[in-house]
């Protein structure tokens, strides 16, 4: 392994390796990667020792302390659910369609009215093909609302946001997405450092995400791809992935679906966006509800002003209503620790360079 | 009135050797003349196409060498004298008629076939020796040793055609072809110009074995023509230990090495302009006291191996020679030789001593010339078309991430194999060999093949060779795309027309045929692309590569630069806004000069900006699409 840091090492340790998990952070910095249908993909090649496409991707050199001291101010710990100040329930004030709660198109839409924000790169489908939308006004958040379950280049939209100028970016995405946004805001002396220009982080909590081609070749001949409007994976223990259409819901044995998991997923040990201002994601008991986990202090205040401008509507998690979730992060990331290892013997964790012993810790 | 074509006997002119031919063939009174272009032979019908109108002869750039070829003899028939010119490579497309042509003779009037050959393959994909061919398909040859003897020959060669029936080849190389030298004019002939085709007599080789000894007996004429021919001589002291054997260029080469190491009075040089049939007595006479034959000549040993043949014949004659040349290793079976070769082997030999440079002085030329010539890679011209369309082809590839590849074909295009086309082409054969490859590979889906594959041809090349393997391939449904490279002219050689211009060869107009409609009729699936619109290109290459079905046909059109840059202005005037470009910052890192490699732009090194060479820019405007910060400006000039 050589000590550079650039574009070849993003090459072989993530790419060729598959852990790339389409976040799209190295896409649109450059004319050398590009995301097609949910892949990304290296069009030429590029001979820089050192490259915002390899500091920035969450797949190489992850610090987790470091992140986590320079976002929270303390180590990285064994909470399986990550550092955070509060926990609620939550949603939207206004009822609208929602993939649950609306806790995160409310919030969005909250800063675009407050002018906290000039931009957010959001997640929208193209037909099904979910793909990065730089979004600039407040119109434009619902067309981004609801889950697309394969990986979009989100953070290219941030890319692009920063290189047209914008200066204060919300950005929405997966653990993944936000480990890589972390990485940006945290990365010091870096010029043109897209992390310049962004405001807020807002992570949703993901177990996995699927590989497009493969979904998509899967569903080809099973429903009209035209008149697919979304997906649902209803709660455990329903065991089902759910295509809703024109005509109505089709379902189909998550068994099925499983396969198409990207490889990079199982190599994820973050279910909750831990290094995110906010986290958000489906309360268990009401799907049409968020649990809502607030990380920084920037997030405390975002949360705390809407809820005082009637944006969104929050209540305290009791502590007994995390078992559950704190249960199946933990498990994601003994899962991904093991793998890791697997897969490469050489490294202890993989492209996580620490902090050893609190990984083992959770490995025990 | 050109001067190739005034009919001054005596007059003296400065001529390239391909002219030299064109004039041999204008005092035989020539009135047919065709064949495809190929370096070295291509402008012994340029200029016969040129002047055609004057002389009221016929010309044409025929579609590929066996039509040509066939043409040819067709006006031979109808008692035209005629001519077929073509480099080495092309007589192997046109040799299949000429094997049957020597047993059914051609027509009352001459036919002279030329073929230039490449040694050391300066502009060709071999360096194919084709003398072999007279030997195989029987054909007499000849082989000028200078300017003079090129036109000299050529006239020759119409005599002796018509006194045989047969077709006589001239074998010119690129130094005789491309070079210059002075020539004595002869009268010009009127030659036959009235057609007919004499429907009295039947053209066939049956029954084989009695047509072919007719050949043969024609032979034994021609061979005793031979042995008295002038184009044969002994030059040297009579008797000499040493004797070298040899023709065309390599003559030339001997006497200069001669000269160099004083040894004109030593050694005798046996120089031989009629190779095919051999003249074995006045080569027996010639050899007559030698100690030591050196047999010169080059790439393939065929005038060794012959001569070594006839010594065996006449060995009772002669005695002992020892033979030195190619198999000896005393003359390299690769390359051009050169003087310097020369009169190293001829050194070794007398023992006399021969420094071929000075050492020191050569280490200095080398010192002095490499740090200041400019680095300059293999590369297509700045604004050509072909650059374009391999950057859309490889985009297209590289989204789709099947492991598609390209197999290909021999033109500007073949490029494509090096960094400079981005590495896209996998193979090179002949003309065509692209298209008949993927004929093949298209039909390797049951055998587990998943790569798209896709095959590129020239547009030239579509019609000289492309379309029979597309016929294969529609007929048996194979899967594949091609890819025409329709830049509307046979650039390599030379920008001349080809079936699809409408201009021909004597600048006439010709009906220029539609590549999309001859495929379209073969049930292909045809688009048409502008290589420069990039966007539009990947997409739309992408899109067809994901049909499986069946040929597809894509023809990226968009015309040579220079060929353009002969009629039109630029078409964008370019500058880099040195403000915005981040040359080999994080976010660009030299794509344009790195990657994509255009020769008009340069990378200043002390400014770290791109910047335009305004010379070798050609306006193409592509650049444009490909700068990821906008820096690079283009206005527009001259719209086509
Ligand atoms: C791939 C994936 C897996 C998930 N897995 C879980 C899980 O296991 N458990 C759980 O509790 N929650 C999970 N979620 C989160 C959950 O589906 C909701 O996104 C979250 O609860 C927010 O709900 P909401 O009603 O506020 O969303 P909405 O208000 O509807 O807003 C959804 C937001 O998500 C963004 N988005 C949609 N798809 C993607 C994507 N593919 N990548 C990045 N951003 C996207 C959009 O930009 C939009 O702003 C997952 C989400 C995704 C995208
Ligand atoms: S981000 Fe920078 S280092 Fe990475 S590929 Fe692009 S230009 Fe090269
Ligand atoms: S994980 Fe993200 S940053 Fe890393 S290679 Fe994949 S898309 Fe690029
Ligand atoms: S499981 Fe991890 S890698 Fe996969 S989509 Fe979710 S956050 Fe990204
Ligand atoms: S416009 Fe650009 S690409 Fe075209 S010839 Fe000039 S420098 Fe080359
Ligand atoms: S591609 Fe554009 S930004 Fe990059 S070096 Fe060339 S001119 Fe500059």
């Amino acid at each position: 392994m050589s000590n550079a840091q650039g574009p070849q090492r993003l090459l072989t340790e993530v790419l060729d390796t598959d852990l790339c998990c389409g976040c799209g952070a190295c896409v649109g910095l450059c004319p050398y990667f590009t995301s097609f249908l949910g892949r990304t993909i290296n069009l030429d090649p590029c001979d820089k020792e050192e490259g915002r496409c390899f500091l920035f991707c969450p797949r190489t050199e992850l610090d987790l302390d470091g992140l986590s001291q320079k976002l929270f101010g303390v180590p990285y710990g064994t909470d399986a659910i990550g550092t955070h100040r509060d926990i609620y329930s939550s949603r939207a004030a206004r009822s609208g369609k929602y993939q649950a709660g609306g806790t995160v198109t409310s919030l969005i839409e909250f800063l675009f009215d407050e002018e906290m924000i000039d931009a957010a790169a959001l997640t929208t489908n193209d037909k099904v093909l979910p793909v990065a939308d730089l979004v600039t006004d407040k119109a434009g958040v619902k067309r981004a609302s609801g889950s697309k379950y394969s990986v979009a280049p989100t953070l290219s939209a941030l890319n692009r946001a920063a290189r047209e100028g914008y200066t204060r970016v919300a950005v929405v995405g997966t653990p993944c997405q936000v480990t890589a946004a972390a990485k940006m805001t945290t990365r010091d002396g870096v010029e043109r450092n897209p992390g310049d220009a962004v405001a807020y982080v807002v992570g949703l909590f993901c177990t996995w995400g699927l590989d497009y081609r493969r979904l998509f070749e899967y569903l080809s001949g099973r429903v009209d791809i035209a008149d697919i409007t979304g997906f649902d994976i209803p709660p455990p223990p329903a065991e089902l992935f759910v295509v809703e259409t024109k005509q109505g819901k089709l379902t189909f044995p998550l068994a099925e679906i499983r396969p198409f998991v990207r490889e990079s997923c199982r190599h994820c040990i973050d279910m909750t966006s831990e290094f995110a201002d906010i986290s958000v994601g489906v309360l268990e008991d009401n799907p049409a509800e968020n649990l809502l986990i607030v990380r920084t202090q920037k997030g405390e205040e975002l949360v705390k002003r809407a809820v005082d401008k009637g944006a969104i509507i929050v209540e305290k998690m009791p502590d007994g209503g995390l078992v559950h979730l704190k249960e199946s992060a933990l498990i994601k990331k003994k899962r991904a620790l093991a793998n890791l290892s697997e897969k490469d013997p050489q490294a202890a964790w993989g492209y996580i360079v620490g902090p050893g012993d609190r990984l083992k810790k959770i490995m025990d | 009135m050109s001067y190739l074509s005034k009919d001054s006997p005596g007059e003296v002119n400065l001529l390239m050797g391909n002219e030299a031919i064109a004039r041999g063939a204008i005092e035989a009174g020539v009135a047919f003349a065709s064949a495809y272009p190929g370096n070295p032979s291509s402008e012994i019908i340029t200029v016969l196409g040129s002047l055609a109108q004057e002389l009221g002869i016929y010309v044409e750039w025929s579609t590929n060498e066996k039509v040509a070829v066939e043409a040819a003899a067709g006006a031979s028939y109808a008692g035209l004298r005629s001519i077929c010119a073509m480099k080495q490579n092309g007589l192997n497309v046109a040799s299949d008629f000429i094997s049957n042509a020597v047993l059914t003779g051609v027509g009352p009037g001459g036919m002279v076939l030329i073929v230039a050959d490449d040694p050391g393959g300066i502009s060709s994909s071999n360096e194919e020796d084709t003398r072999y061919f007279s030997r195989l398909l029987e054909i007499p040859l000849l082989e000028p040793a200078g300017f003079q003897e090129a036109k000299d020959m050529t006239a020759f060669a119409f005599k002796l055609s018509e006194e045989t029936g047969l077709i006589v080849m001239i074998r010119s190389v690129t130094r005789i072809s491309h070079g210059r030298g002075n020539v004595v004019y002869s009268k010009i002939e009127k030659g036959n110009k009235k057609a007919r085709f004499d429907t009295g007599r039947t053209v066939l080789a049956f029954p084989v074995p009695w047509t072919h000894k007719i050949l043969h007996d024609k032979m034994a004429v021609i061979k005793d023509k031979f042995e008295e021919s002038d184009f044969n001589r002994y030059e040297g002291p009579k008797g000499a230990d040493l004797v070298v054997v040899t023709s065309g260029a390599a003559y030339l080469y001997t006497k200069e090495a001669l000269g160099l190491l004083g040894l004109s009075d030593r050694v005798g040089v046996l120089k031989l302009g009629t190779t095919f049939p051999l003249p074995e007595d006045f080569i027996t006479r010639g050899l007559k006291g030698a100690k030591k034959v050196l047999v010169a000549e080059e790439v393939i040993p065929f005038l060794e191996a012959s001569v070594k043949e006839a010594y065996a014949n006449h060995v009772k004659d002669l005695g002992v020679i020892e033979f030195y040349g190619k198999a000896s290793g005393h003359i390299p079976r690769e390359n051009e030789l050169s003087p310097d070769i020369m009169a190293q082997a001829i050194a070794g030999l007398t023992g006399t001593g021969y420094v071929p440079v000075d050492p020191a002085y050569q280490a200095e030329i080398r010192g002095l010339s490499l740090p200041n010539s400019p680095y300059r890679a293999l590369t297509f011209c700045a604004g050509c078309p072909h650059r374009a369309t391999y950057w859309d082809l490889k985009k297209a590839l590289k989204l789709d991430g099947r492991d598609g590849f390209i197999v290909g074909d021999i033109g500007c295009y073949t490029i494509g194999l090096g960094p400079q086309g981005y590495s896209m082409l996998r193979t090179t054969h002949a003309m065509g060999s692209g298209s008949g490859l993927a004929t093949g590979l298209g039909q390797l889906k049951t055998f587990g093949l998943d790569q798209p594959v896709l095959a590129v041809s020239g547009d030239s090349t579509f019609y000289h060779s492309v379309i029979p393997a597309l016929i294969n391939a529609a007929h048996h449904e194979s899967n594949f795309t091609m890819v025409v490279l329709d830049n509307s002219t046979t650039a390599m050689t030379g920008a001349q027309p080809h079936s699809g211009s409408d201009t021909g060869a004597m600048g006439i107009p010709a009906h220029g045929l539609s590549i999309e409609k001859i495929c379209e009729s073969l049930g292909a699936k045809v688009r048409v692309l502008d290589p420069f619109d990039v966007d539009k290109s990947v997409q739309s290459i992408y899109d067809t590569i994901q049909d499986d079905e069946g040929i597809k046909v894509i023809i990226m059109r968009q015309e040579c630069c220079l060929y353009r840059l002969k009629k039109d202005e630029k078409r964008y005037l370019m500058k880099i806004d040195e403000t915005r470009c981040l040359g080999d910052a994080c976010g660009c890192n030299r794509l344009c000069t790195r990657v994509f490699k255009c020769p008009g732009i340069i990378w200043d090194r002390a400014g770290k900006v791109a910047r335009i060479d305004e010379v070798i820019c050609n306006g193409c405007g592509v650049c444009t699409d490909i700068c990821p910060e906008g820096a690079i400006i283009r206005e527009v000039n001259h719209e086509a």
